[in-house]
């Protein structure tokens, strides 16, 4: 992996990852730490870091491992001050980490989506612009855009209830 | 984005989603469904949609530097490792030269010794030397000789009181020569071999 990929790597991945961090973490800074530190591992690993736009499954578990790690400690730190806590033996509301492992899978639906839907999706659902704005982008017009985010949305959803259902019949988290 | 969350009823809910999905909601209705669906009011039922639009709700995003960060620091990290190993070669280098230029230093009589390829001018040299030192031994002692002849462990017989008092000191000083110079009577021969 060349420095030259790997910046694309960077650039490509650290808003994904920063937003996987957010959702443990919840604040910004932390959230910022982690993506660093994440990077910093995969950058020495000298991981086969192959195709610079997927996003990389290594690095959503690793930020994953690395937050929930981090909210360990600090319960157990802040447990350790606190006399009158109870211990939990789970950190982490189970309600944040189904959100997050959530958040991962949905991001790897979206990234492997053929690139008409998984552009459209992004520019309308993640950054919110207008269909005159992604026309002026994109080149294609407003119609050819309306379809094409139909079928985009329609493929995360089912994509996602398959997942979802594939979850819940084995029992286990991924 | 700040998001607050929305009620709604399940026939409106419905039918927004059904627009959503048709592409054709405004930017104004997907805000309302994703406020809607970070709220704690979902009925049965939506699970894929509480999460989609759970992931889109409020999306983060770090500062504009970060990346920019996050590559600086990698590029020191890199700039040290190599600035490191390079070190380390580097020293070891010197810790051979260092090494073997003292062995050399300590080893250079042997080694300028060492400098005959033919093994008869070898001989003859080492004989030479060999030579040498016996000759220089044999003048430094030849006035010892008669002295290392005599058995000077043996104390001598003299009826005189005087006599044996002086001789015998001046034996015992030429007894320690000898001994210092290896020529007590049992290694006077070995030095000329």
């Amino acid at each position: 992996m060349t420095r030259e990929n790997f910046s694309k790597y960077v650039r490509h991945n650290s808003r994904w990852l920063y937003r996987i961090a957010f959702r443990f973490l919840g604040n910004q800074e932390e959230s910022e730490d982690a993506v660093q530190e994440i990077f910093l591992k995969l950058w020495n690993m000298g991981a086969k870091l192959d195709d610079y736009v997927s996003i990389d499954a290594l690095g959503t578990t690793m930020i994953k491992n690395y937050c929930i790690d981090l909210i360990r400690k600090k319960k157990y730190n802040s447990l350790i001050n606190d006399s009158a806590a109870e211990k939990k033996s789970n950190p982490l509301p189970d309600e944040i980490l189904e959100r997050a492992e959530a958040d991962i899978i949905i991001m790897r639906i979206i990234d492997n989506l053929p690139g008409i839907y998984k552009s459209i999706l992004i520019k309308r659902d993640i950054e919110e612009l207008s269909y005159d704005e992604i026309a002026a982008l994109t080149g294609q017009n407003i119609n050819t855009l309306r379809v094409n985010l139909s079928r985009a949305r329609a493929i995360l959803r089912n994509e996602y209830k398959k997942y979802f259902d594939e979850k819940r019949r084995s029992g286990q988290a991924t | 984005m700040n998001i607050k969350s929305t009620s709604m009823k399940k026939e409106d809910l419905d039918r927004l989603l059904e627009k959503y999905y048709e592409g054709s909601t405004t930017l104004e209705e997907e805000l309302l469904l994703k406020e809607f669906f970070v709220g704690t009011d979902i009925p049965e039922g939506y699970d894929a949609e509480k999460m989609i639009f759970g992931f889109y709700a409020g999306f983060e995003e770090p500062s504009n530097d970060l990346d920019d960060r996050i590559l600086s620091v990698i590029i020191n990290e890199t700039r040290n490792k190599s600035r490191r190993i390079i070190y380390l070669i580097t020293s070891a280098a010197a810790s051979v030269i260092i090494i073997t230029g003292l062995w050399i230093f300590l080893s250079r009589d042997s080694l300028t010794r060492d400098t005959y390829t033919d093994p008869e001018i070898a001989y003859a040299e080492t004989m030479k030397i060999l030579f040498d030192i016996s000759f220089t031994m044999n003048r430094a002692t030849s006035g010892l000789e008669p002295v290392s002849k005599m058995n000077i462990l043996k104390p001598l017989n003299t009826g005189s009181p005087y006599q044996s008092t002086s001789v015998s000191r001046s034996l015992k000083s030429l007894e320690y020569m000898n001994k210092a110079l290896g020529l007590t009577s049992q290694d006077s021969g070995d030095i000329n071999k």
